[in-house]
């Protein structure tokens, strides 16, 4: 049995520093990864040029020789989920338009601070999977993605976002990374202790760095995770999906890099663990299906478990920022710095506030924010409206924590 | 092939034009448990050209040589298009240079068969899985070798065939609660990477059930010894960081000056790609500019930024060698190489003597604010020091604290100097290997967090 994976890809960048342009660049990537069953083992190699494909199955060959006999078998053709994922507008858009969206958020971020770096990149891909148990899928995307840092003083905003379609003006991105510098300014520490407020971008981070992992197939199956199906994992108001036919949004896609259809799927509901990801190798291993989450790198990696967008939700919105005394945390810094089993961390709050009567009242600095971020799931309310820029969405969430004075 | 670039790129109008074409063979090897889950090995080809035209840069790759004239003409129209909004962009005098380099390892990758690669590894990745508590084991072990060009338009031609491999194992530890704890080695090396490497095994599994009795650490202000891997990640991510001179032309740094005191008259600081067979060597960089040692920080105060030609101009300085890319396919910027504490005179005992405070040991991950000169550094363990004793062993230590306060509180350096530290370093959205170390060194003052 033999599994071909092509992927084609090309993106133009622009990089500023500060007001200018530091650097435009287009890059182009072309190849094939393919992958061969032989009793049951599993090999893998890739090629660039067609002229090598022979001697890329070779090297499969080998490598299955190699790997344990798994009695692996390709998966099976499916029906492809139909979702907004290619927009021809997005396509089309030459290096002026990338220039033109990075002036835009150097111009928002100058209106209230100084514009500090700014990239904006428009990519094209298209994947086109085949295996010799009829699967032959194709699928483009497209993809804009910006960020954008902005300096007032000693204090910095970022903002950034990704999506699959087009966007006329990114001034407001820009401005939004320039009003967080602006009000960020003049940060004092502080010591505190009661109801902390994380906004979507930090819930995101930690899900990526300590969550995700236990949702992952091949860990459970390795024991190398904290959690298996039906246990009780957050707060029993919360539920956790993952769907990747938001159209339009960072995680839409049709298909997974193995050929088959992606699904809408609960993963915690009610504070319980639901459902675990799995592509077809690991499921074949513990005898399940793929829940349609095998995605590569590039053309030179097999898949790997990897999820689309997630969104976090709760049955009870509650008014979050209904506190008398509180801390807002927008920034944490260098999540790579916490301990991704324990979920104990103790990290820099680059851009806070603190919170009185509801508003937000003054910049903090010097502080960070310490505590256990598996154990504040089970305790935390989350606020009444989603938000999210990339592949994460859920309304901001509060928990009783710490921030210590550094 | 060096014909082939030269031809293409004699035909650019641009004021300067480079181009840098790797081609490589790799091999990646990933054992799970006492199994090996997955081996890999193929050919792959990249290049980039990066063009100057009247001040703008202009930058294309692509991994299939035929689109070699396509590259440069979309680099040239990438530079003009953007020129109107462009830094103004110009080259320091570098040496024109015509070498051939080719790196000889003790034993060649490619004499050895993968099946013999893969047992190795299944050796060690059993040993470690094997040892009391673990529950799960992960080895990856990579090669390559690769031919690497470059020519500009200068007539620098440049032809160096590095070899490289990397080994990192991963042990997973269970008793009341689950722990991990990895290592990693890596450099200049062929297969002689993994010869008697069944102690470095051991020492992960043994540092992972460590972990397993050890507390957190007490938080606040307190005196730390640190070990000569966290030696080497301070003087990367803290002080290497800073005198990047494009941070500091972009004034994103808190160094703005050479010959600013920024540490005690002990603290001397050195970047040095031609250290052999560490992680972060090379000849030339990614601008053909030879790789040199550069001191960076010389009895306390700075001595020298590091250096692209284009920074160099901007600031007036010579070239230093340190314009890097992730590969052909990614723009130059300003990286380090191996940077390290120098080392100084007292024993690891004397550093001890009378000491109460934190002994912090290994590097897990930091990340460090130039503007600012914050840093945090997260390290895996290490150990209370009670009246000049190691005792309780402590684990998920956070050291933080200012650049510059830091160094000035350095009040002791150990003379025993290690280097051999490998890591990715991480700018722009580029990694590129570094290495690093120091000896052990005693900081008056730092926050564990």
């Amino acid at each position: 049995m033999i599994e071909t994976f092509e992927t084609s890809v090309h993106a133009i960048t622009a990089r500023s520093s500060r007001d200018r342009i530091e650097v435009c660049k287009s890059s182009r990537a072309h190849g094939f990864g393919v992958r061969v069953i032989k009793d049951g083992a599993i090999g893998f190699s890739f090629y660039s040029k067609e002229s090598e494909k022979e001697h890329a199955i070779k090297r499969a060959m080998q490598s299955a020789s190699l790997s344990p006999k798994e009695h692996y078998a390709l998966p099976q053709p499916l029906k492809p989920t139909k979702v907004k994922q290619y927009d021809s507008e997005l396509a089309h858009m030459e290096e002026e338009g990338v220039i033109e969206l990075l002036i835009d958020t150097i111009n928002g971020a100058s209106e209230e601070a100084e514009p500090s770096k700014g990239e904006v990149s428009v990519g094209i891909a298209t994947t086109h999977v085949s295996n010799s148990n009829g699967i032959d899928v194709s699928q483009k995307d497209t993809i804009l993605s910006a960020y954008v840092s902005a300096k007032k003083e000693e204090a910095i905003g970022y903002e950034y976002f990704a999506k699959k379609k087009i966007e006329q003006d990114l001034t407001p991105l820009g401005k939004e990374a320039g009003h967080w510098a602006s009000h960020s300014a003049g940060g004092k520490p502080i010591n505190f202790q009661g109801q902390i407020i994380i906004s979507v971008e930090t819930i995101s981070n930690f899900f990526e760095t300590c969550v995700l992992r236990n949702l992952n197939g091949e860990n459970l199956r390795r024991k190398k995770s904290l959690w298996k199906q039906d246990d009780v994992v957050m707060h029993p108001n919360f539920s956790l999906k993952e769907d990747p036919t938001i159209p339009w949004t960072a995680g839409a896609v049709s298909t997974d890099d193995e050929g088959l259809p992606t699904q809408k799927k609960t993963l915690i509901e009610h504070g319980i663990v639901k459902k675990i990801l799995y592509d077809t190798r690991t499921a074949n291993l513990v005898a399940t299906k793929s829940t349609g989450n095998g995605f590569r790198a590039g053309f030179n990696t097999v898949p790997l478990i990897t999820s689309t967008n997630l969104i976090l939700s709760t049955d009870k919105p509650t008014d979050i920022f209904d506190v008398k005394k509180g801390v807002y945390v927008k920034e944490l810094m260098g999540f790579h710095n916490m301990n991704p089993i324990t979920g104990d961390f103790s990290l820099d709050i680059v851009q806070g506030f603190t919170v009185k009567n509801g508003e937000l009242d003054r910049p903090i600095k010097g502080c960070m924010l310490v505590g256990n971020f598996l154990d504040a799931l089970k305790t935390a309310r989350l606020g009444k409206q989603e938000q999210g820029k990339t592949y994460f969405f859920s309304p901001e969430m509060q928990f009783d924590g710490k921030v210590i004075h550094k | 092939m060096l014909e082939t670039l030269e031809k293409a790129i004699n035909k650019s109008t641009a004021d300067f034009i480079e181009t840098r074409l790797v081609e490589s063979n790799s091999t990646r090897i990933n054992i799970r448990n006492d199994e090996i889950n997955l081996t890999t090995s193929g050919y792959l080809i990249e290049f980039g050209v990066r063009v100057l035209v009247k001040g703008s840069w202009g930058f294309a790759s692509a991994n299939d040589p035929t689109e070699l004239s396509n590259c440069i003409k979309s680099a040239e129209k990438l530079a003009r298009t953007s020129a109107k909004h462009s830094i103004e962009a110009k080259l320091a005098e570098a040496p024109v240079s015509i070498e051939h380099i080719n790196v000889k390892v003790k034993k060649d990758p490619r004499d050895i068969s993968l099946e013999d690669k893969a047992n190795r590894c299944l050796e060690l990745s059993k040993r470690g899985f094997n040892q009391e508590k673990v529950q799960a084991a992960d080895l990856i072990y990579m090669d390559s070798q690769s031919n690497w060009y470059y020519l500009n338009s200068e007539g620098t031609k440049l032809e160096y065939t590095p070899t490289a491999s990397f080994f990192m194992f991963n042990a997973f530890v269970k008793d009341q609660q689950l722990m991990s704890f990895s290592d990693q080695q890596g450099g200049k090396y062929g297969f002689e990477l993994l010869d008697n490497k069944e102690f470095f095994v051991d020492n992960v599994c043994e540092d992972a059930l460590l972990l397993l009795h050890s507390k957190l650490p007490p938080k606040g202000k307190t005196q730390v010894i640190i070990d000569p891997e966290m030696a080497g990640t301070l003087a990367h991510e803290a002080v290497g960081h800073a005198l990047e001179a494009d941070t500091i032309i972009n004034k994103n740094s808190i160094v703005n000056r050479i010959g600013q005191k920024i540490g005690s008259r002990i603290v001397n600081i050195t970047d040095d790609p031609t250290i052999p067979k560490e992680f972060g060597s090379y000849p030339f960089d990614s601008e053909g500019t030879p790789g040199l040692k550069t001191v960076l920080v010389e009895n306390g105060r700075v001595k020298n930024f590091l250096q692209s030609r284009e920074t160099a101009f901007k600031t007036d300085k010579q070239v230093t060698g340190n314009a890097r890319s992730q590969g052909p396919s990614e723009f130059p910027l300003v990286r380090m190489s191996n940077t390290f504490f120098e080392r100084g005179d007292q024993s690891f005992e004397e550093l001890l003597e009378g000491v109460n405070g934190v002994y912090v040991r290994g590097f897990k991950g930091g990340v460090v604010d130039t503007d600012t000169g914050f840093f945090q550094f997260a390290c895996p363990h290490g150990n209370i020091i009670k009246d000049g004793e190691l005792t309780e062993p402590l684990r998920d230590i956070t050291i933080l604290g200012n650049i510059i306060e830091t160094l000035r509180h350095v009040n002791a350096i150990g003379n025993d100097l290690q280097t051999g530290f490998p890591g990715m370093c991480g700018k722009a959205g580029q990694g590129v290997p570094v290495g690093g170390g120091g000896p052990h060194i005693r900081i008056k003052e730092v926050l564990i967090g």
